[in-house]
Protein backbone atom coordinates (compact mmCIF):
# COMPACT_ATOMS: atom_id res chain seq x y z
CA UNK A 1 0.00 0.00 0.00
CA UNK A 2 2.83 2.34 0.95
CA UNK A 3 4.69 1.48 -2.25
CA UNK A 4 1.56 2.18 -4.26
CA UNK A 5 1.19 5.56 -2.58
CA UNK A 6 4.88 6.34 -3.20
CA UNK A 7 4.55 5.40 -6.87
CA UNK A 8 1.43 7.54 -7.20
CA UNK A 9 3.15 10.45 -5.49
CA UNK A 10 6.24 10.07 -7.72
CA UNK A 11 3.97 10.14 -10.78
CA UNK A 12 2.38 13.36 -9.54
CA UNK A 13 5.83 14.88 -8.90
CA UNK A 14 7.02 13.99 -12.42
CA UNK A 15 3.83 15.42 -13.94
CA UNK A 16 4.21 18.62 -11.90
CA UNK A 17 7.92 18.93 -12.72
CA UNK A 18 7.26 18.81 -16.45
CA UNK A 19 4.81 21.69 -16.02
CA UNK A 20 7.38 23.58 -14.05
CA UNK A 21 9.95 23.95 -16.84
CA UNK A 22 9.27 27.59 -17.53
CA UNK A 23 12.96 28.31 -17.98
CA UNK A 24 15.94 26.16 -19.00
CA UNK A 25 16.80 25.17 -15.45
CA UNK A 26 15.07 22.09 -14.14
CA UNK A 27 15.16 21.09 -10.48
CA UNK A 28 14.32 18.08 -8.33
CA UNK A 29 13.81 19.90 -5.08
CA UNK A 30 10.32 18.63 -4.47
CA UNK A 31 11.40 15.02 -4.94
CA UNK A 32 14.45 15.51 -2.73
CA UNK A 33 12.32 17.08 -0.02
CA UNK A 34 9.96 14.14 -0.11
CA UNK A 35 12.82 11.71 0.16
CA UNK A 36 14.29 13.66 3.05
CA UNK A 37 11.65 12.67 5.64
CA UNK A 38 9.00 14.68 3.78
CA UNK A 39 10.69 17.99 4.51
CA UNK A 40 8.33 20.93 4.07
CA UNK A 41 9.12 24.03 2.03
CA UNK A 42 9.22 26.05 5.26
CA UNK A 43 11.76 23.68 6.82
CA UNK A 44 14.00 23.93 3.76
CA UNK A 45 13.62 27.72 3.70
CA UNK A 46 14.66 27.96 7.35
CA UNK A 47 17.76 25.86 6.69
CA UNK A 48 18.98 28.02 3.80
CA UNK A 49 17.86 31.40 5.20
CA UNK A 50 15.26 32.11 2.53
CA UNK A 51 11.50 32.54 2.55
CA UNK A 52 9.03 29.72 1.91
CA UNK A 53 7.69 31.64 -1.08
CA UNK A 54 11.18 31.69 -2.63
CA UNK A 55 11.37 27.89 -2.35
CA UNK A 56 7.92 27.63 -3.92
CA UNK A 57 8.97 29.85 -6.83
CA UNK A 58 12.21 27.90 -7.35
CA UNK A 59 10.29 24.61 -7.47
CA UNK A 60 7.76 26.11 -9.87
CA UNK A 61 10.54 27.32 -12.17
CA UNK A 62 9.53 30.93 -11.69
CA UNK A 63 12.81 31.92 -10.07
CA UNK A 64 16.41 30.84 -10.63
CA UNK A 65 18.38 30.99 -7.38
CA UNK A 66 21.87 32.46 -7.12
CA UNK A 67 24.84 30.11 -7.14
CA UNK A 68 25.26 30.46 -3.40
CA UNK A 69 21.64 29.62 -2.69
CA UNK A 70 21.79 26.67 -5.08
CA UNK A 71 24.82 25.29 -3.25
CA UNK A 72 23.10 25.77 0.10
CA UNK A 73 20.10 23.79 -1.14
CA UNK A 74 22.39 21.00 -2.38
CA UNK A 75 24.20 20.96 0.99
CA UNK A 76 20.92 20.50 2.85
CA UNK A 77 20.17 17.35 0.87
CA UNK A 78 23.86 16.30 0.94
CA UNK A 79 23.92 15.72 -2.82
CA UNK A 80 25.98 17.30 -5.64
CA UNK A 81 24.59 20.41 -7.28
CA UNK A 82 23.87 18.53 -10.52
CA UNK A 83 21.44 16.27 -8.72
CA UNK A 84 19.40 19.26 -7.62
CA UNK A 85 19.58 21.48 -10.71
CA UNK A 86 19.94 20.55 -14.37
CA UNK A 87 20.36 22.85 -17.34
CA UNK A 88 18.21 21.83 -20.29
CA UNK A 89 19.42 23.31 -23.55
CA UNK A 90 16.90 24.48 -26.14
CA UNK A 91 16.75 21.97 -28.99
CA UNK A 92 16.86 24.89 -31.51
CA UNK B 1 -0.27 30.64 -1.61
CA UNK B 2 0.40 33.02 1.30
CA UNK B 3 2.50 36.07 0.74
CA UNK B 4 5.76 37.23 2.24
CA UNK B 5 6.01 39.92 4.90
CA UNK B 6 7.78 42.17 2.41
CA UNK B 7 4.90 41.85 -0.07
CA UNK B 8 2.33 42.65 2.63
CA UNK B 9 4.41 45.69 3.63
CA UNK B 10 4.54 46.81 -0.02
CA UNK B 11 0.75 46.50 -0.35
CA UNK B 12 0.26 48.69 2.73
CA UNK B 13 2.73 51.25 1.45
CA UNK B 14 1.10 51.34 -1.99
CA UNK B 15 -2.46 51.71 -0.69
CA UNK B 16 -1.44 54.37 1.84
CA UNK B 17 0.48 56.36 -0.79
CA UNK B 18 -2.37 56.16 -3.31
CA UNK B 19 -4.97 57.30 -0.79
CA UNK B 20 -3.06 60.04 0.94
CA UNK B 21 -1.19 61.54 -1.99
CA UNK B 22 -4.18 60.98 -4.25
CA UNK B 23 -6.13 63.20 -1.89
CA UNK B 24 -3.33 65.78 -1.77
CA UNK B 25 -2.83 66.05 -5.53
CA UNK B 26 -6.57 66.14 -6.18
CA UNK B 27 -6.81 69.12 -3.82
CA UNK B 28 -3.70 70.74 -5.32
CA UNK B 29 -4.86 70.33 -8.93
CA UNK B 30 -8.29 71.74 -7.99
CA UNK B 31 -6.65 74.79 -6.41
CA UNK B 32 -4.29 75.35 -9.36
CA UNK B 33 -7.08 74.99 -11.92
CA UNK B 34 -9.33 77.39 -10.06
CA UNK B 35 -6.41 79.80 -9.72
CA UNK B 36 -6.96 80.19 -6.04
CA UNK B 37 -3.41 79.39 -5.11
CA UNK B 38 -2.68 80.39 -1.57
CA UNK B 39 0.63 78.80 -0.97
CA UNK B 40 0.29 78.75 2.78
CA UNK B 41 -2.82 76.59 2.55
CA UNK B 42 -1.08 73.99 0.39
CA UNK B 43 1.98 73.94 2.61
CA UNK B 44 -0.26 73.24 5.57
CA UNK B 45 -2.00 70.49 3.64
CA UNK B 46 1.35 69.02 2.59
CA UNK B 47 2.62 68.91 6.17
CA UNK B 48 -0.63 67.29 7.29
CA UNK B 49 -0.32 64.71 4.51
CA UNK B 50 3.27 63.82 5.44
CA UNK B 51 2.42 63.48 9.15
CA UNK B 52 -0.64 61.35 8.34
CA UNK B 53 1.46 59.14 6.09
CA UNK B 54 4.06 58.59 8.80
CA UNK B 55 1.45 57.80 11.46
CA UNK B 56 -0.52 55.39 9.26
CA UNK B 57 2.62 53.61 8.05
CA UNK B 58 4.06 53.22 11.54
CA UNK B 59 0.80 51.94 13.06
CA UNK B 60 0.03 49.57 10.19
CA UNK B 61 3.56 48.11 10.22
CA UNK B 62 3.46 47.65 13.99
CA UNK B 63 0.17 45.76 13.63
CA UNK B 64 1.59 43.74 10.75
CA UNK B 65 4.70 42.83 12.75
CA UNK B 66 2.61 41.72 15.73
CA UNK B 67 0.21 39.63 13.66
CA UNK B 68 2.95 38.06 11.49
CA UNK B 69 5.66 38.00 14.11
CA UNK B 70 7.53 34.97 12.79
CA UNK B 71 7.68 36.33 9.24
CA UNK B 72 8.73 39.81 10.34
CA UNK B 73 11.80 38.51 12.18
CA UNK B 74 13.24 36.97 9.03
CA UNK B 75 15.39 39.24 6.88
CA UNK B 76 14.70 39.83 3.23
CA UNK B 77 16.13 37.08 1.07
CA UNK B 78 17.81 37.35 -2.34
CA UNK B 79 14.52 37.19 -4.25
CA UNK B 80 13.16 40.17 -2.28
CA UNK B 81 16.35 42.12 -3.00
CA UNK B 82 16.27 41.26 -6.72
CA UNK B 83 12.62 42.29 -7.07
CA UNK B 84 13.35 45.55 -5.28
CA UNK B 85 16.37 46.24 -7.53
CA UNK B 86 14.37 45.68 -10.71
CA UNK B 87 11.53 47.91 -9.51
CA UNK B 88 13.92 50.65 -8.37
CA UNK B 89 15.51 50.71 -11.82
CA UNK B 90 12.16 51.58 -13.45
CA UNK B 91 11.31 54.09 -10.71
CA UNK B 92 14.60 55.83 -11.34
CA UNK B 93 13.82 56.33 -15.04
CA UNK B 94 10.42 57.83 -14.23
CA UNK B 95 11.97 60.17 -11.70
CA UNK B 96 14.61 61.27 -14.23
CA UNK B 97 11.91 61.98 -16.82
CA UNK B 98 10.00 63.97 -14.21
CA UNK B 99 13.02 66.06 -13.32
CA UNK B 100 13.70 66.74 -17.00
CA UNK B 101 10.09 67.79 -17.64
CA UNK B 102 10.18 70.10 -14.64
CA UNK B 103 13.50 71.58 -15.77
CA UNK B 104 12.17 72.24 -19.26
CA UNK B 105 8.98 73.79 -17.91
CA UNK B 106 11.01 76.36 -15.99
CA UNK B 107 10.59 78.66 -18.99
CA UNK B 108 6.79 78.69 -18.58
CA UNK B 109 6.32 78.34 -14.86
CA UNK B 110 7.23 81.17 -12.55
CA UNK B 111 5.97 79.76 -9.28
CA UNK B 112 8.64 77.71 -7.44
CA UNK B 113 5.89 76.16 -5.34
CA UNK B 114 4.21 74.80 -8.48
CA UNK B 115 7.50 73.40 -9.70
CA UNK B 116 8.09 71.72 -6.34
CA UNK B 117 4.67 70.09 -6.60
CA UNK B 118 5.39 68.86 -10.11
CA UNK B 119 8.66 67.27 -8.99
CA UNK B 120 6.91 65.71 -6.02
CA UNK B 121 4.18 64.37 -8.28
CA UNK B 122 6.75 62.54 -10.38
CA UNK B 123 8.48 61.29 -7.24
CA UNK B 124 5.23 59.82 -5.93
CA UNK B 125 4.39 58.44 -9.38
CA UNK B 126 7.81 56.75 -9.49
CA UNK B 127 7.18 55.27 -6.05
CA UNK B 128 3.74 53.97 -7.03
CA UNK B 129 4.99 52.43 -10.26
CA UNK B 130 7.98 50.92 -8.45
CA UNK B 131 5.74 49.32 -5.84
CA UNK B 132 3.34 48.06 -8.50
CA UNK B 133 6.21 46.43 -10.36
CA UNK B 134 7.38 44.78 -7.14
CA UNK B 135 3.91 43.36 -6.56
CA UNK B 136 3.74 42.14 -10.16
CA UNK B 137 7.01 40.27 -9.77
CA UNK B 138 5.91 38.80 -6.45
CA UNK B 139 2.80 37.37 -8.11
CA UNK B 140 4.12 36.37 -11.51
CA UNK B 141 7.68 35.43 -10.64
CA UNK B 142 10.94 37.01 -11.74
Amino acid sequence: MQKLLECQYSYIIIEKESDMKKNNIHNNIRKLRFNCDEMTQQMLADKINATRQTIHHIEAGKYSPSLELAFRIANVFKVPLEEVFQYIQDPK
Amino acid sequence: MDITFKEKSTWIHLITTLLIFGFYFTKAIYKFINATIEETNLIGLFIAVVISMIIIEVISHIILSIVYRKQSIKEEDERDNLIQSKATKTSYYILVIGVWITSMSILNISSPFLMANIIMFFFILAEIIGMSIQLYYYRKGI
